[in-house]
């Protein structure tokens, strides 16, 4: 409700804007840019834009009780893209032999909207971005026909003009001083666990006001502010593995941050069960059915089947051999029309929603980087694939953007998520599907069915290896006993798993996170939330124990524990 | 190779706001230490026979800004600890050069660990801890290695050992930021760089407000326990252009203290950046040099840096046992390699020259030891080296130079490298004899040198050993009465020993360098200070350049301005 409240209240402010000097700067100077700026005989851009970001991270962590960093940067920002050649060929996705350097043209802005300051800055971003695209156009046409090309489908779609600009959010309430104290709390509780060997807790809240303007007339000023909470704990299991782990939470504001009550809970919940790793037993080699609950049906759901309907175009590169390690691509962008998950379960994003179950959507945006407005996007109907997330950059399947042309400043725009909502008609209650999870390891004669709690980062994926290792897996006996394990990954993990699906919770899951970008050497993260039943049940799915090496146990032991004859 | 980046300054304000026995990291570091070695000196076969904690604790502020507006400003804390843990004993250790294949990992990166901020002692102690048992571990690992290395590689010459005595030194005197007009910074700031507006050929410029306070806590086994502190405030400004043929050129300076009362004022700093603006102009409208061989004078503050490149970094002690080093000057004690009225040492524990403020000052390196005079050269003769705990034949001890950043451990560097001369002229006569010198080579013109960068030096042995100093700012003076003309695009090359023979003459000033000094143990506050000098021949090679062309339209501010310099 409150939630809601708030995107009337910048509804109802997104009233043409006061002065903007900041925008004023970008928009003159993007003329002159597209009017004047010339190499002597070669050609001018056809397109171009500018985007400005300016932050105020306010940020706050704390190790064992005391803090360890403390601060509250203000930087901007700037990016410039200059496109030569047209619509259906021009300079852009390129990415020759330098994947290193292949990134959009940025810097940094004076802080301050001074205009003279500002148009200064993307006066020397756009001198070097014009440079490059010239550059970067011949190759490419070179490339093409060395190659001699004949699959291709354009390479900026059409699109409406758009003016989005909203009211310029005041900065965020963050009382430091309280926040120190805060933290320090929260990241004491872990004097109550002598099995974390290090842990530290941090608090951040962003201001961010994002400006862009492009030479098709489109602009927006849009606030896009963000709090996070992590927590992280690294523990040692008896076998001397180390694991570590950090719980993150996300919002889209910094007033969306819970109360100091609620992330007390969150801390201690997350402590009790690193410590209690540090004192479980190893896993084994397991083929069996796999009960995904609460942030792991969500983290299942993002790994193997939103990013599989991500970023569904690659560059060219000189080496292709070497795009696959570099430069990501959804596994599933070219199955549209076929089966990508079972009959009973549909899939849409909608970034115009706020909220879901009262909880507040970190997904939510109402214009994309590329300034497309995004709509309700049908993405699975009954298992079958409709559409992949769409930036500028058309495919076979798809010429236009769906308002999904997302990015960090550091990445070039590519089709990502927004707010991705999972519905299910095959449901149960929770405890209906832990029973039928042990009915299944029953009928294949298991001793034990296995359950995932916690999946390790999405950034540890790649190309085949597209499913991450659980963090908090456990064993479940036919009794119902569960039993924490460590050191197991998936092995042979294919889309199929998502096909593999049997039964879903009745309960929704609300998870915020980071989508990790397609880049290896450039790789932002946009904000983005999945709705997903809470449990999701898979039929067969395969691990085996870690390849990673353990450590030896400390030498002596740590000193807070140790004096404390290892009491609280 | 090692790099030389004129940089920052700054010098002490002590404030000591509590007794050292009251000072809760330096408390939480000794009981950790204590605890630490007690039990680990004996936990294995090999004894751990030495074990150091170094805090870094800095405290900053810093403020941009750029053509009239600020592109930064920031405040803030940070705490670095360092381990280090000798396994075996001072005459082999697991520091211990490793010879051969294995040579490349001769690495001085190593661990470190954020600390906490505050007084908490049990979460100080909880990551030192942390940190103890990595630093064990990996040092165990090395001694190892070491002992195998030594067994299948050649005998080495020098049998000095790996780590020299020293007294337990007691020492607590830390600093706070001073109180800073950050408002007064902002408005200086802005209207300063908003100078450059003016100038349409400018395409970058910037102006920098930096200040911090340096505490540096080191305890260690042997009973060491100081606690040291550092100010430095520099304020900055820089300028840069490109010419047609896609060289950048820059122009730029730093005002160096310990705090704010050592920055000149407003007026003064204008006027220096009028006269920058000027100079890069006439850069801008000189021709590229060509490779030269013709006489010279180095400026005070450029003859300082040029010292600090091409001679301190060869006399660091640790290079003269090094196998993989050049050794230039391993074997020349008390041999002349330099004219006899040139006197060279090395004294951290000088805080300014001649009224001028010295970055390099610090009372104990980061091995805990006392900073001390090194006596370098006398006379022309060559008589010791900059030693840190790392013995060397014919000198068995530290002269309190053993220096590091966070992240690195500690070799010889250089503190406040200062040259003087016994027989000095007044400068205008230093020009007139280089006028001779010119008339004298043939040369149709000699080279006045005002201002270089870094640089750098090679000292391994796989590689030539010879310098290449790039220069800002030089004239080319000519003797037949001609004005000076600005040259660019030229690095002073040669190799040490015969540079130093052409060095003729000295003026009676003293030119004080402040920067950052990198090499393989990090990043270090340095001085060079020296006369400016007379070379009777300096060789130079054209520079590499960007070959990027000058951007196409001229600055938004500066249309109008017709893109006239």
């Amino acid at each position: 409700m409150k939630a809601r409240l708030c995107v009337l209240l910048t509804l109802l402010l997104a009233t043409p804007a006061a002065a903007d000097r900041t925008l004023d700067a970008m928009r003159d100077e993007l003329e002159r840019t597209m009017s004047r700026l010339a190499m002597p005989g070669m050609q001018k851009a056809y397109f171009a834009s500018y985007l400005l970001s300016d932050s105020t991270d306010y940020a706050v962590s704390a190790s064992f009780g005391e803090l360890v960093d403390s601060g509250t940067p203000v930087s901007r920002g700037a990016a410039a893209e200059i496109r030569i050649g047209g619509r259906s060929f021009d300079s852009s996705g390129y990415a020759g032999s330098d994947f290193r350097s292949f990134r959009p043209v940025t810097g940094g802005a004076v802080i301050e909207d001074d205009y003279d300051a500002v148009r200064a800055a993307l006066w020397a971003l756009s001198d070097h971005a014009y440079k490059t695209a010239l550059e970067k156009h011949a190759q490419k046409k070179a490339y093409s026909e060395k190659k001699g090309i004949k699959e291709l489908y354009g390479d900026l779609s059409v699109e409406k003009k758009v003016s989005v600009l909203e009211k310029v959010r005041p900065a965020p309430e963050f009382p430091k001083e309280s926040w120190e104290s805060r933290v320090k709390e929260l990241s004491s509780v872990f004097r109550g666990y002598p099995g974390v060997q290090s842990s530290e807790v941090r608090v951040e809240c962003t201001r961010r006001v994002n400006r862009f303007v492009n030479s098709e007339g489109t602009r927006y000023r849009v606030n896009a502010d963000k709090a996070h909470f992590y927590v992280y704990a690294e523990v040692q299991t008896p076998e001397g593995l180390k694991v570590s782990d950090r719980r993150e939470l996300h919002w889209p504001s910094c007033a969306d941050i819970p109360d100091q009550k609620e992330l007390l809970a969150e801390v201690g919940g997350f402590a009790r069960l690193m410590d209690g790793l540090s004192r479980s037993p190893a896993g084994e080699v397991y083929l069996g059915p796999v009960l995904f609950e609460g942030g792991a049906a969500a983290e299942f759901i993002a790994q193997l089947f939103v990013r599989g309907i991500s970023f569904p175009r690659r560059a060219w590169a000189d080496n292709e051999d070497y795009l696959k390690y570099y430069i990501d691509k959804g596994g599933l962008t070219e199955r549209v029309g076929m089966r990508v998950l079972p009959g009973f379960i549909s899939v849409h994003d909608d970034p115009a929603e706020t909220a879901a179950a009262g909880k507040p959507l970190a997904g939510h945006y109402s214009v994309d980087s590329e300034g497309v407005r995004p709509g309700r996007l049908e993405l699975v109907k009954s298992g079958r694939l409709a559409n992949v997330y769409m930036s500028r950059g058309p495919v076979k399947d798809f010429s236009s953007s769906n308002g999904h042309g997302r990015a960090a400043l550091n990445e070039f725009p590519s089709g990502r998520p927004g707010n991705v909502f999972v519905t299910s008609r095959k449901t149960a209650p929770a405890a209906e599907l832990k029973k039928r999870l042990l009915e299944l390891a029953a009928e294949q004669e298991l001793d034990y069915a296995v359950i995932v709690r916690r999946l390790a980062s999405e950034t540890t994926l790649d190309l085949e290896n597209i499913l991450a290792a659980p963090v908090l897996a456990w064993k479940v006996y036919r009794d119902g006993r569960e039993e924490l394990i460590n050191g197991v990954e998936f092995t042979g993990v294919t889309y199929r798993a998502l096909r593999d699906i049997v039964l879903t919770s009745d309960e929704p899951y609300i998870y915020n996170y980071y989508q990790p970008g397609p880049y290896a050497m450039s790789r932002g993260s946009v904000a983005a939330s999945i709705v997903s039943p809470s449990a999701v049940l898979v039929q067969e799915m395969e691990l085996k124990r870690t390849d990673r090496k353990p450590d030896r146990a400390p030498y002596i032991g740590h000193p807070f524990f140790a004096d404390n004859g290892g009491k609280k | 190779m090692l790099r030389t980046l004129t940089l920052l300054a700054a010098l002490s304000l002590p404030v000591s706001a509590l007794p050292a026995d009251q000072d809760p990291l330096l408390k939480a570091l000794k009981t950790e230490l204590d605890r630490s070695f007690s039990k680990l000196k004996d936990a294995e076969k090999v004894p751990l026979y030495f074990l150091h904690y170094g805090a870094t604790d800095t405290d900053y502020h810093q403020v941009g800004a750029t053509l009239g507006a600020l592109s930064y400003e920031n405040s803030g804390r940070e705490r670095r600890l360092d381990a280090d843990a000798r396994f075996g004993s001072p005459a082999l250790d697991n520091t211990h050069e490793l010879k051969g294949a294995q040579a490349r990992q001769n690495t001085r990166e190593q661990a470190a660990i954020d600390l906490p901020l505050g007084d908490d002692e049990a979460a100080i102690r909880a990551r030192a801890w942390e940190l103890t048992d990595a630093a064990y571990k990996a040092a165990l690992d090395r001694y190892a290695k070491v002992r195998t290395n030594i067994g299948v590689t050649a005998e080495e010459k020098d049998k000095s050992g790996d780590f020299s005595p020293a007294s337990a030194e007691t020492f607590y005197s830390p600093v706070r930021l001073p109180e800073l007009d950050k408002a007064g910074y902002r408005g200086m700031a802005r209207r300063l760089s908003a100078k450059f507006k003016k100038h349409g050929f400018i395409i970058r410029s910037g102006v920098s407000l930096n200040a911090s306070a340096v505490n540096r806590y080191m305890v260690n086994s042997e009973g060491s326990a100081v606690v040291t502190g550092n100010n430095y405030l520099y304020l900055s400004y820089y300028l840069t252009a490109r010419t047609k043929d896609g060289m950048d050129l820059s122009r730029g300076k730093f005002y160096h203290s310990d705090g704010p009362a050592g920055i000149p004022g407003e007026a003064e700093i204008a006027a220096d950046i009028d006269r920058s603006v000027s100079e890069l102009a006439a850069l801008l409208g000189s021709e590229p040099s060509e490779p030269l061989s013709v006489p010279a004078i180095l400026d005070g503050p450029a003859a300082g840096l040029f010292f600090h490149e091409i001679f301190g970094h060869r006399i660091e002690g640790h290079r003269q046992k090094s196998e993989s080093e050049g050794q230039t000057f391993a074997k020349m004690i008390g041999q002349r390699i330099m004219p006899e009225f040139l006197r060279v040492y090395d004294d951290p524990s000088v805080r300014e020259v001649r009224g001028q403020f010295l970055r390099g000052y610090y009372t104990h390196d980061d091995e805990a030891v006392k900073a001390a005079r090194a006596s370098l050269v006398e006379n022309g003769v060559l008589k010791g080296f900059l030693m840190g705990r790392t013995p060397i034949e014919g000198f068995p001890s530290s002269n309190g130079h053993g220096r590091r950043s966070a992240g690195k451990g500690a070799v010889a560097r250089q503190g406040n490298l200062i040259v003087e001369a016994s027989a000095t002229v007044p400068y205008p006569e230093l020009r007139g004899m280089l006028l001779e010198e010119i008339k004298k080579s043939g040369k149709p013109y000699g080279l006045l040198i005002k201002d270089i960068y870094g640089g750098f030096t090679i000292t391994q042995r796989v590689l030539p050993q010879s310098f290449t100093v790039q220069v800002l700012l030089a004239y080319k003076v000519y003797a037949d009465g001609r004005p000076d003309e600005a040259v660019r695009g030229l690095n002073l090359i040669g190799t040490p020993i015969q540079t130093f023979s052409r060095i003729k003459a000295a003026a009676d000033d003293a030119g004080v360098f402040n920067g950052d000094c990198g090499a393989e143990s990090g990043w270090v506050p340095v001085s060079a200070v020296s006369p400016s000098l007379l070379f009777s021949e300096i060789e130079t090679e054209k520079v590499s350049k960007s070959n990027n062309k000058p951007p196409l339209l001229p600055p938004p501010y500066a249309e109008g301005q017709g893109g006239k310099i």
